[in-house]
């Protein structure tokens, strides 16, 4: 019998080469890689992010996490083309036009990709033109800001408004965030959603798109 | 401006200050992230060639929430403003991890793993912090000979000074000072740089930072309980 609930621990504790392990045997073994991913792969990453919450785990350990998850995700996406529960949606994230803060926002990145959504990280310094092509060529249901400073913030709005100006009206999300970027803020200038860390933006995310 | 490079050996990295960036004052990290820490820092230390520079110029204090230096305003606010009373002289600086350490970083975020990469952007944040500190250590060995004391360092951004000041702040230093530079959002490049002001003068007292009377709640440079 597999070992499912080692591959929740080894998601939990960060281990990479335990979580690919085990899932190269459960599959070997027969497993479905969607029961893997929900009953096993999915409630360890909640379970990290509950003792993040808690402030038992730190950033650094979310990331592990992340790191064994995605890891596992990579065995077996394969195994599940065409299915469309493969992904918990499309996501479009970058850093402002003016800003080159990177590693807030790959952190975002990594987390929701660990948590199953496919994101499509822009880099920074880019431009409302960009988030909106991207966007478009990438059908993405969110796209994600972040900012550095607050001469660069105003840079979100920007965005959002290039985004409402386009055809793309009513069918994107956006989530702002960034260390100068407070909810008061997003809200001000129109933004879905905004998070002040990588591991409630999977939270507002999955609200964002109605997933439980 | 001289621009002066600090060996890698003298920088003094505060290994507290890169855990708590990584996570928070609180975190601890295992002895098996310990290592890859001091790993991360050791390759950091085979390109980094971090660099300091200031210009001392005149001061004067037109009004309780701004400074003047060799003539140029400075909006540094009600809360920093008090911080430098006493000043004969503003050094105004940028301290740099330097370009060298940014195209490092810049390449584990094309090629590397997401947790390196992370670890090294806290080491380049404290390395740039460390750098500050060495101008600092300089600047009170310097002002000490005249008989005179430092302030504590405050940067553009912070307790109320606007970061829109940095345009000001960069037109009284040399072009590209120790090869950072402003873009029009205000943003340096090498993004890990810090610059500021440092008051000098016979009167000049080190006072605490004056965080309580800030109000930035969430800011993580808030000293309030210490
Ligand atoms: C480390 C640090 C530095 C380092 C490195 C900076 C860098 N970009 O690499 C150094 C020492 C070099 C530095 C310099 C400066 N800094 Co600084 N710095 C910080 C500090 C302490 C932490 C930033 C950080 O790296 N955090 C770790 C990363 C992982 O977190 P993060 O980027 O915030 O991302 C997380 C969340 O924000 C969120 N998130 C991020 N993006 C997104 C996107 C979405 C969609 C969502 C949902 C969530 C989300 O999730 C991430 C993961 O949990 C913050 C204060 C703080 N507590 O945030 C100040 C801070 C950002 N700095 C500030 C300032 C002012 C400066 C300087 C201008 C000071 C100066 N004059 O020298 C310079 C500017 C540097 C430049 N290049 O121009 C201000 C900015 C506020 C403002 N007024 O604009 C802050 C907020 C401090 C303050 N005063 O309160 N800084």
């Amino acid at each position: 019998m597999a070992n499912l609930n080692g591959l929740q621990e080894a998601i939990v504790g960060g281990k990479l080469e335990t979580a690919v392990a085990l899932t190269n045997e459960a599959i070997a073994e027969g497993c479905d890689p969607q029961a893997i991913i929900n009953d096993y792969m999915i409630k360890g990453m909640e379970e990290i992010g509950a003792r993040f919450e808690a402030g038992q785990a730190f950033v650094p350990n979310l990331l592990m996490s992340a790191r064994a998850m995605k890891g596992a995700l990579d065995i077996l996406k394969p195994l599940m083309r065409g299915k469309a529960a493969g992904s918990a949606g499309r996501i479009v994230i970058g850093t402002v036009q003016g800003d080159l803060h990177d590693i807030g926002k790959n952190l975002v990145a990594s987390m929701l990709e660990g948590c199953g959504f496919e994101v499509v990280n822009l880099g920074v310094d880019i431009s409302s033109e960009r988030f909106v092509e991207a966007a478009r060529e990438h059908d993405a249901q969110i796209v994600c800001m972040s900012a550095l400073l607050t001469t660069t913030m105003p840079r979100m709005k920007e965005v959002i408004a290039a985004i409402n100006g386009s055809d793309l009206k009513g069918k994107v999300k956006t989530m702002v965030g960034g260390a100068p970027v407070n909810e008061r803020f997003a809200a001000s200038i129109g933004a879905d959603g905004y998070s002040s860390n990588a591991n409630n933006a999977v939270a507002m995310a999955r609200s964002l798109l109605g997933i439980a | 401006m001289e621009c002066r490079e600090i060996p890698w050996a003298g920088l003094e990295l505060d290994r507290g200050e890169i855990y708590r960036t990584m996570g928070s004052s609180r975190y601890v990290p295992d002895r098996e992230m310990q290592a890859r820490i001091e790993r991360v820092i050791a390759e950091a230390g085979r390109v980094c060639r971090a660099r300091f520079g200031y210009e001392v110029l005149p001061a004067g204090m037109p009004g309780p929430r701004a400074i003047s230096a060799g003539g140029a305003g400075l909006a540094t606010g009600s809360v920093i403003t008090p911080c430098l009373v006493g000043a004969e002289y503003y050094a105004l600086f940028v301290a740099t991890a330097g370009v060298e350490f940014d195209a490092w970083l810049h390449g584990l975020q094309v090629s590397g793993d997401l947790l390196d990469q992370f670890i090294a952007d806290a080491v380049g944040s404290e390395i740039a912090e460390a750098a500050a500190r060495q101008m600092a250590g300089l600047l009170g060995r310097e002002a000490a000979v005249r008989g005179m004391r430092i302030s504590n360092s405050y940067s553009p951004g912070y307790c109320g000074w606007p970061v829109r000041d940095q345009r000001a702040l960069f037109g009284l230093l040399p072009p590209r000072p120790c090869g950072v530079e402003l873009n029009a959002s205000c943003l340096m490049s090498p993004v890990k740089s810090v610059s500021g002001v440092v008051a000098i003068g016979r009167s000049v007292e080190k006072k605490p930072y004056g965080c309580a009377a800030c109000g930035k709640k969430d800011c993580y440079k808030k000293r309030v309980s210490t």
